[in-house]
């Protein structure tokens, strides 16, 4: 069985989330399947009672009691020796650095956070080596994401027989992005192969409103833009099947296809523009003429047209048919 | 020693297909010069077909570029590549469909079609004295079985290179691993791997994509291109350094990088 354990509510410190925010963010990944959160003192201080049906985690210094966080399903703690509830978090900066797990073999329950390079080394035989030394127990896997890979590490660690990944929304705290590990289970190993993702729309925007900051438009899974489409091999593509240039529909992530008109248009896209404003498509050389005059329009400003702008340019070219 | 690896970028063609972006001539010879001096081995510098920047642009860049090679990328029909020949390239990268879906569904062709084609393409090209790049496209939902077979009728051709893209980037390292080499095991060619961000596992996957064979690796600044986009430069050339001799000057990315985002943040009318 997979598990993501979803560490955004440790990262949003700095920005004070308030409870309505906590608990809404804890909704919002319920609604998709994640009830495995790992929740910052603060957090778990702003939510007070916590929400029934999920499992919690809280990260103890060594100076604080199990009996101080009540509610909490397991303590993770630096390096502790086993303990019921308890979690041992080992860092590991270096892939070298393995060899310092051998003398814990048999711990009941661990987590490994670091390896952020691992990639750029002989990464299938060193989770192999972990997970066999830990062959009895349970091993979570946290990669950093200093390289940009974190997401890659955590599905190859599912995919080599690893039961657990702790990640982060949008990569928050340079750890693997939620949504991608997720997203990527789902198409390549059929992860809740049913389970709707449209609530990630309304997370980006709880997100948002936590951090003042924009997601970048293209951010992988979650971005605004990521299913704008403007070339015109693709658009015709998409128009003959959505599969032939989308991995899964966007209406799975609660966004659509969006045709875009611009310097990289083709025939299709005038066509389909002409549907979409409900106007009379122009002969084949009218739509030739419009087409260039799109693409034109489009260098000339440096950017995609408007529909605003599509309509002049289509009555220029109409009249003068 | 460190592995060998060259640099493809495809900032002026991939990248600039990402919606919204649309860049003018003078813009596209002033990355391409930056290209050039940072030792990049080759530049896409875009797709004749559309019928955007004509033969001049790649006139202006050949004039330019002292280092790196210029490459045009086409769709697999003869009228596009007679434009794309027309321009002059060191090379001509020609986009084939090779996954069921794209050949069924896209072209509603068949393999036969597809093998055909690629002759027919291949020589035309070959017969200029270009050299010749056979893209796979949508590569990552393809038969491998296929694909090898498509890679040795290449070969038999006279191609040497072929580009595993992961058009809709769902690939995994793992499953890139396992593209790579099952073909090289089966095909001496050398292969090429274009990876998209899709599932945010572009630049490990073409990590792993070098580490297993791939002698080119694309890439775009900032990781511009459709969708989520592709490779990142900066973020590859930094995390691949420790592994691969990739024969440029990385100290010249920030530079590139200022001038496209100086480009992409003109004020728009």
């Amino acid at each position: 069985m997979i598990r993501i354990i979803d560490s955004t509510l440790v990262m949003l410190d700095n920005y004070r989330p308030t409870k309505r925010q906590l608990l809404q963010f804890c909704s919002h990944m319920k609604e998709i399947g994640i009830t495995d959160l790992e929740l910052s003192r603060y957090a778990y201080r702003t939510i007070g009672n916590l929400p029934a049906g999920f499992c919690f985690y809280l990260h103890l210094e060594a100076f604080e009691k199990q009996s101080d966080y009540p509610g909490i399903s397991w303590y993770i703690t630096p390096q502790s020796d086993d303990k019921e509830q308890f979690i041992s978090e080992f860092q590991m900066n270096d892939v070298k650095e393995i060899v310092h797990l051998r003398p814990k073999r048999g711990r009941a329950y661990i987590r490994i956070v670091g390896l952020d390079d691992l990639l750029c080394h002989d990464y299938g035989s060193t989770m192999k080596e972990i997970l066999k030394i830990f062959s009895g127990g349970k091993v979570n896997f946290c990669p950093e994401d200093t390289y940009h890979c974190a997401t890659a590490l955590a599905v190859e660690w599912l995919l080599a027989g690893g039961n657990e990944v702790t990640t982060s929304f949008a990569s928050c705290g340079q750890r693997a992005a939620t949504e991608e590990v997720y997203m990527a289970m789902n198409i390549v190993k059929r992860y809740k192969p049913n389970q709707s993702l449209r609530v990630l729309v309304q997370v980006r925007e709880l997100f948002e409103e936590i951090t003042k900051e924009k997601i970048p438009l293209f951010k992988p899974v979650i971005g605004r833009q990521i299913f704008y489409v403007e070339s015109g091999i693709h658009v015709d593509g998409i128009l003959k099947n959505p599969s032939n240039y989308e991995a899964y529909p966007p209406e799975k992530v609660g966004q659509k296809t969006e045709i875009i008109l611009g310097k990289y248009s083709g025939r299709s896209s005038i066509i389909n523009k002409c549907g979409n404003l409900s106007l009379e498509l122009p002969g084949n050389s009218g739509i030739a003429v419009l087409l260039a005059c799109v693409k034109e329009l489009s260098i000339r400003n440096g950017r995609s047209i408007s529909d605003e702008e599509f309509l002049v340019l289509y009555k220029e070219v109409t009249v003068r048919e | 020693m460190n592995k060998k690896i060259r640099l493809v970028d495809t900032t002026l063609r991939d990248g600039e297909q990402r919606p919204g972006i649309a860049m003018k001539i003078e813009h596209k010879i002033k990355i391409a010069r930056l290209l050039d001096e940072c030792r990049i081995y080759e530049i896409e510098a875009g797709t004749p077909c559309v019928g955007i920047e004509g033969e001049e642009y790649y006139q202006e860049l050949r004039a330019i570029i002292k280092h790196s090679k210029i490459s045009i990328w086409s769709r697999m029909n003869m009228k596009d590549l007679k434009k794309a020949i027309l321009c002059k390239p060191d090379i001509i990268h020609i986009g084939v469909p090779i996954s069921y879906v794209q050949i069924y569904t896209k072209l509603k062709k068949n393999k036969v079609w597809v093998h055909r084609n690629i002759a027919e393409c291949m020589a035309l090209i070959l017969a200029e004295n270009i050299q010749v790049t056979v893209g796979f496209e949508d590569a990552s939902r393809a038969d491998e079985g296929f694909m090898v077979e498509t890679a040795r009728h290449i070969k038999t051709l006279g191609g040497n290179i072929i580009r595993i893209a992961d058009t809709v980037g769902v690939l995994t390292p793992s499953r890139t691993r396992n593209i790579i080499q099952s073909i090289l095991t089966k095909v001496d060619i050398d292969i090429e791997f274009h990876g998209h961000n899709d599932l945010g596992m572009a630049l490990a996957n073409s990590i792993v994509g070098a580490g297993s064979g791939a002698r080119y690796i694309d890439c775009t600044v900032f990781g511009i291109g459709e969708r989520s986009g592709n490779c990142d430069l900066r973020e590859f050339a930094t995390a691949a350094r420790h592994n691969f001799d990739m024969g440029i000057d990385r100290s010249k990315i920030s530079n590139i990088e200022k001038t496209v985002k100086e480009i992409l943040q003109k004020p728009k009318k």
